[in-house]
């Protein structure tokens, strides 16, 4: 293959540039690259590269090997064109700006993308594009950061992104989409790869009619305001994450996930009414007083969400318009039923108590969240008159070394939560009385435990 | 000469790779300087102000 060794230093990179060499640090003269000569920029010295504005650029390889290379320019028309692969050197700087859908890496065969940590933060797609009935495989070898990403393919053939297991984090707001996927297009995530979309108003977005595949295990995350059409994909792998504080994501299609999660809160998931949207893993959880809120994309009109066994078990969330269906049991605890929901068993949200075991007389009308005992002394607890007529959140006692705990006279109309024992040694424990007219969790109790009978039928069975 | 790395920050988990050449021996030190300077190159991107649209 020839190539095109960039000599002078700083200058513009068009169709008349003078700056092209058939040799390293050769004579300039030569031809500026073709689809078929790698652009190599091999000088030492610190230099800037202006992509010219109405050029028409090509390049097999595009390589930095040394030198602090910075390409910079904005185009307002024209192209350019890798048909090869891309690898930077450290400190490389590409700040220009090319209008969307003209910065093409396209071809066919495995190519590779090495940044060194050159992040493209001008606003330019990177455009995968298979031109080839053999297909377009691109495969990162270490992290991308850019503007946004396109797959396209012609017309035959297929284009495929392998993130490789690693971060490609892409800006754009609301146009171009920062993540697009057009017809026989792959987005490999490898073993734990990441995209991560940052834009305020930023869309994810799959063509409409198109055939795409997911494949590899990773994650969408959205750290803004963002929007997911998926077209009613199977997104094979995914996990899509809400990942900023106060952010939206609104969800269009009946896609298939491997998981939905959040990674801050409070935070809003917005669905298209009228979808259903599958996963296997549910894990959305807010905190107290940060709920985590499920809502239709038309108040008063369902969406469903599906998963086909098991058991979600989430907190603080504050649910509206939702459908809980597939035959898994959805329960959603200290949470907020907004109205129209069906399939989910929401309990309320609980407060908190503070027990001081010197003042017995406690008594909630609201909700109560978790109860804590905690040290190693001796407690005991008896005719507390602890009545609630909400929920009642985890009971927990901490036991230390021969330690007498009683408990009694707990009550509650609303749900229990679990009652957990942990016994050290030579302590004695009597839990009596605790009843409730709603259900009740499981009560890990094992040993030196008695339980009083007074109990209503809706409690579940204790283990002992 | 490659090296795999991640971090686990506020805005996601950054996972990426030092890509060395074989015939360079770099302490570790060195190696972790690197790597850091990654992570803060990402989140000062990461962490800005999204672009104007265009």
């Amino acid at each position: 293959m020839p190539n095109r060794y960039w000599v002078g230093g700083s200058g513009t990179w068009d169709s008349s540039s003078t700056h092209w060499s058939t040799s390293s640090g050769g004579a300039s003269g030569a031809t500026p690259p073709s689809s078929v000569d790698s652009a190599i920029f091999d000088q030492a010295g610190t230099y800037t590269v202006t992509l010219g504005a109405t050029a028409a650029l090509a390049c097999l390889d595009w390589t930095v090997s040394a030198g602090t290379v910075t390409f910079a320019g904005t185009m307002t028309s024209g192209n350019f064109y890798i048909y090869g692969s891309i690898d930077l050197k450290a400190g490389t700087v590409c700040s220009f700006s090319i209008p969307s859908t003209q910065f093409l890496i396209r071809g066919s065969g495995s190519r590779t993308i090495k940044t060194n940590g050159t992040a493209f933060t001008g606003t330019t797609t990177l455009r995968f594009y298979c031109t080839s009935s053999t297909g377009l495989t691109f495969t990162l070898l270490d992290a991308l950061t850019c503007y946004a990403v396109d797959l396209y393919t012609l017309s035959t053939g297929s284009t495929e992104l392998n993130l490789n297991g690693f971060t490609l984090t892409t800006s754009a707001v609301s146009s171009p989409s920062a993540f697009y996927m057009n017809n026989n297009t792959t987005l490999n995530f490898g073993t734990g790869g990441i995209l991560l979309i940052t834009g305020n108003g930023a869309t994810f977005n799959v063509a409409p009619g198109a055939s795409i595949t997911t494949t590899g295990t990773g994650t969408i995350r959205f750290n803004n305001n963002s929007t997911f059409y998926g077209q009613s994909k199977v997104f094979t792998g995914v996990t899509l994450s809400n990942g900023g504080s106060g952010t939206n994501i609104s969800i269009n299609g009946s896609n298939t996930f491997n998981g939905i999660e959040n990674a801050a809160q409070p935070c809003l998931f917005t669905f298209y009414p009228g979808t259903t949207t599958t996963i296997t893993n549910f894990n959305v959880n807010g905190t107290a007083g940060n709920l985590v809120t499920l809502r239709s994309g038309s108040p008063g009109t369902q969406f469903s969400i599906a998963k086909a066994s098991g058991t979600v078990t989430a907190n603080y969330l504050s649910i509206k318009d939702s459908a809980a269906t597939g035959g898994a049991s959805w329960n959603a605890n200290n949470s907020t039923d907004a109205g129209n929901n069906s399939g989910w068993t929401i309990n309320g949200v609980g407060g908190s108590v503070t027990l001081v075991l010197t003042n017995t007389n406690l008594s909630a009308t609201g909700a109560v969240g978790n109860i804590t005992i905690a040290g190693d002394q001796t407690i005991f607890v008896s005719n507390t008159g602890l009545g609630m007529t909400g929920a009642v959140g985890n009971v927990s006692l901490f036991i230390g070394t021969g330690v007498i705990v009683g408990l009694s006279g707990v009550s509650s109309t609303g749900r229990v939560g679990s009652v957990t024992t942990i016994i050290i040694q030579n302590a004695s424990v009597t839990l009596t009385g605790l009843y409730a007219t709603g259900v009740v969790s499981n009560t890990p109790l094992n040993i030196w435990i008695s339980v009083n009978t007074n109990q209503t039928a809706n409690w579940i069975p204790i283990a002992t | 000469m490659v090296i795999r790395f991640s971090y686990e920050t506020e805005y996601g988990k950054f996972i990426d790779a030092l890509n060395l050449p074989d015939n360079v021996v770099y302490t570790n030190t060195e190696i972790e300087a690197m790597q850091q300077a990654r992570l803060d190159a990402w989140l000062a991107i990461v962490s800005a102000p999204p672009p104007e649209e265009v």
